[in-house]
């Protein structure tokens, strides 16, 4: 499954207000409810935090790919954001983090989110890719750079 | 008999003298034999010897292990390791004083009946001056709890004082990492840090590469940090397994090791339910066990089973003395919705059957013991080792001496022997899962999984300048 089939231009935050974890965990929930309104706000943050708390996703080079497994839920579904700032993220590197995919997973088809967790994982590895995302203009532009890096992966 | 091509020569070469040519013994022969240090086999039965002489490279000395004639015509004098292994602890325990009286440097000895440890043991190996004191059934019954801790897992193995574990895990369907490439995992690891350092898919071994798929019915070996168990854990959980309740264990059969089990489990909070067929047994169970419940049964009384609950189980742990029953009634546990079925196989034969039946892990008295007596005795650069069930590979931990020839050259220069794979070195505080740029360095703690013919290899690999 592609990132760009999962992911809704309307999902995509281009200037992250957030300055703290907790906040930046809410606001890309925000950005997901966009799509898909009929999800519990509080029920999705608690899952994103629980996980964080058995290790953080930040993973480095300001990337975060925080994620987690949720209940009643019928596809996989993502949110993208961008912090110009950067947040503190406990990543492995030190590094605030800016770039963030968010992922929330139906329980019975991980499989699934961990080969897309593996795609975007690939993606932001080139630091071409993270410098245009950095640098992109608005929600649109990011999501046409998913679109073109996404094919040659 | 000595073959015409001798095995690769180890650097802690070593004499080693064995007492008792039964299951452990046998396994232990076979093992430090085929990694080149030279054997001696005693044994008072001559045809077992025989045997032993034929299909192993070592000498056999036909005797009394308790002897002090027979112990020199075997060598005694040179010998660096004395391994007393026979079925009689009274022998071993005899053998391995009059070893001492020799100056031999590392003395094992097998005790299954004598108490050693516990409050209430009289002697001690402090006292008997042997340095190791190995009870099977102990050491299967350590085995299976530690199982049974790490839910999903068939096969651990820690390292590195416990920070580097090692878990087998058998891939269903449903299984998250079922068909993922090792490419796709490479890509995770910034989030999940492990290394799948071999794959077990139909009888055979291999160690994967990148365009290796996991598939349905593989078992995986993978190496990790305890610091990233519990996210790897939180991802490979699957959907049934509900959090925040007490997990559940039924246990069959009340002897030492089913005791051993229930109390261990009792104190890592599970819901323990034991079960005997007989009645006095089962009364003193339930005076020494505090929060177990202790049901008066046959195993394969399906209609008290689920009346206990056996559907809702996590565990089905069958330890009688009787291999075909343990697996009979693991197999029928299984039928009846146990999640897992964890089994006491004691016949070498039946445990290499039992995977492909559905058991989820066989745990056999001889290989625990022997992999307890081998992690022991392995000197010198090995720290530690763990042998793999049903597959002869084995996981060791290293330490990288100041001299050894690998030091501060990247790995990709290097030429790390092929059936064999680094699964993670550990520096003074900070760990790393190594990459063609990993340098070692004097001090690093390194864990690897070989297969048998790789052994030598990797220890000539770190061997010295």
């Amino acid at each position: 499954m592609k990132i760009i089939d999962l992911l809704d231009p309307a999902a995509i935050s281009a200037d992250l207000q957030a300055s703290t974890k907790a906040e930046v965990l809410g606001e890309l929930t925000d950005a997901l409810m966009r799509v898909e309104p009929s999800l519990d706000r509080d029920e999705v943050v608690a899952i994103l935090q629980e996980r964080e708390q058995l290790g953080s996703t930040g993973i480095g080079d300001g990337v975060a790919i925080p994620h987690g497994k949720l209940r009643k839920l019928d596809k996989l579904l993502i949110s993208f954001g961008r912090s110009r700032g950067g947040i503190d993220f406990d990543s492995m590197d030190g590094r605030p983090a800016q770039l963030f995919f968010l992922l929330v997973a139906p329980e019975e088809s991980v499989g699934v989110h961990l080969k897309t967790l593996a795609r975007i994982s690939k993606l932001l590895k080139n630091s071409a890719v993270r410098q245009a995302l950095l640098d992109a203009e608005d929600a649109e532009s990011i999501y046409g750079i998913i679109a073109r890096q996404e094919e040659s992966l | 008999m000595q073959s015409s091509t001798e095995p690769p020569r180890l650097i802690n070469y070593m004499k080693i003298l064995i007492i008792g040519t039964g299951q452990v013994g046998f396994f232990l022969c076979e093992r430090l034999s085929l990694e080149g240090h030279e054997v001696t086999l005693i044994d008072r039965d001559g045809e077992s010897l025989k045997r032993a002489e034929d299909r192993l490279n070592v000498l056999g000395i036909e005797g009394n292990g308790a002897s002090a004639e027979v112990l020199e015509q075997a060598g005694i004098k040179e010998t660096d390791i004395f391994i007393a292994v026979t079925d009689l602890d009274e022998v071993n325990i005899l053998a391995c004083l009059l070893a001492r009286e020799y100056q031999v440097k590392t003395l094992v000895a097998r005790v299954k009946s004598i108490e050693f440890s516990g409050r209430r043991a009289v002697l001690s190996k402090e006292k008997l001056g042997i340095d190791l004191l190995i009870n099977p059934e102990d050491a299967v019954a350590e085995e299976i709890i530690k199982i049974a801790h790490r839910s999903g897992t068939f096969d651990v193995a820690e390292f590195v004082e416990g920070q580097i574990q090692f878990l087998g895990y058998r891939i269903t369907a449903e299984n998250p990492l079922c068909n993922l490439t090792l490419r796709e995992l490479g890509a995770l690891r910034g989030i999940y840090r492990f290394v799948v350092t071999a794959i077990s898919r139909d009888g055979k071994t291999i160690i994967p590469r990148g365009d290796d798929v996991i598939q349905e019915g593989d078992r995986i070996f993978i190496v990790v940090h305890q610091n990233d168990l519990p996210a790897i854990q939180y991802m490979l959980e699957q959907k049934e397994e509900k959090k925040n309740r007490r997990r559940r264990a039924f246990i069959l059969g009340g002897g030492h090791i089913g005791l051993h089990v229930a109390a261990g489990l009792e104190k890592l909070g599970f819901d323990v339910r034991l079960i005997d067929r007989d009645e006095k047994r089962c009364e003193k169970l339930s005076a020494s066990l505090r929060r177990t419940l202790v049901i008066h049964a046959e195993g394969t009384d399906v209609r008290t089973l689920c009346e206990e609950g056996i559907n809702d189980a996590d565990f089905f742990i069958a330890v009688t003395e009787n291999d075909e029953s343990n697996i009979l009634c693991s197999l029928l546990a299984r039928q009846h919705g146990v999640r897992r079925t964890l089994t006491l196989v004691n016949q070498p034969e039946l445990l290499n059957l039992a995977p492909s039946l559905g058991i989820d892990a066989c745990v056999s008295p001889r290989l625990a013991a022997a992999s307890a007596i081998l992690k022991y005795v392995r000197r010198g650069d090995i720290i530690s080792l763990a042998a793999i069930e049903g597959s002869n590979a084995e996981v060791l931990e290293l330490e990288v001496k100041a001299d050894s020839q690998v030091i501060n050259t990247p790995l990709r220069n290097l030429h790390f022997p092929a059936g064999a794979i680094i699964g993670a070195i550990v520096h003074d505080r900070t760990y790393e899962i190594p990459t063609g740029e990993s340098r070692l360095q004097a001090g690093d703690r390194v864990v690897i999984f070989a297969m048998p013919e790789a052994l030598a290899k990797v220890e000539t690999f770190f061997a010295r300048a």
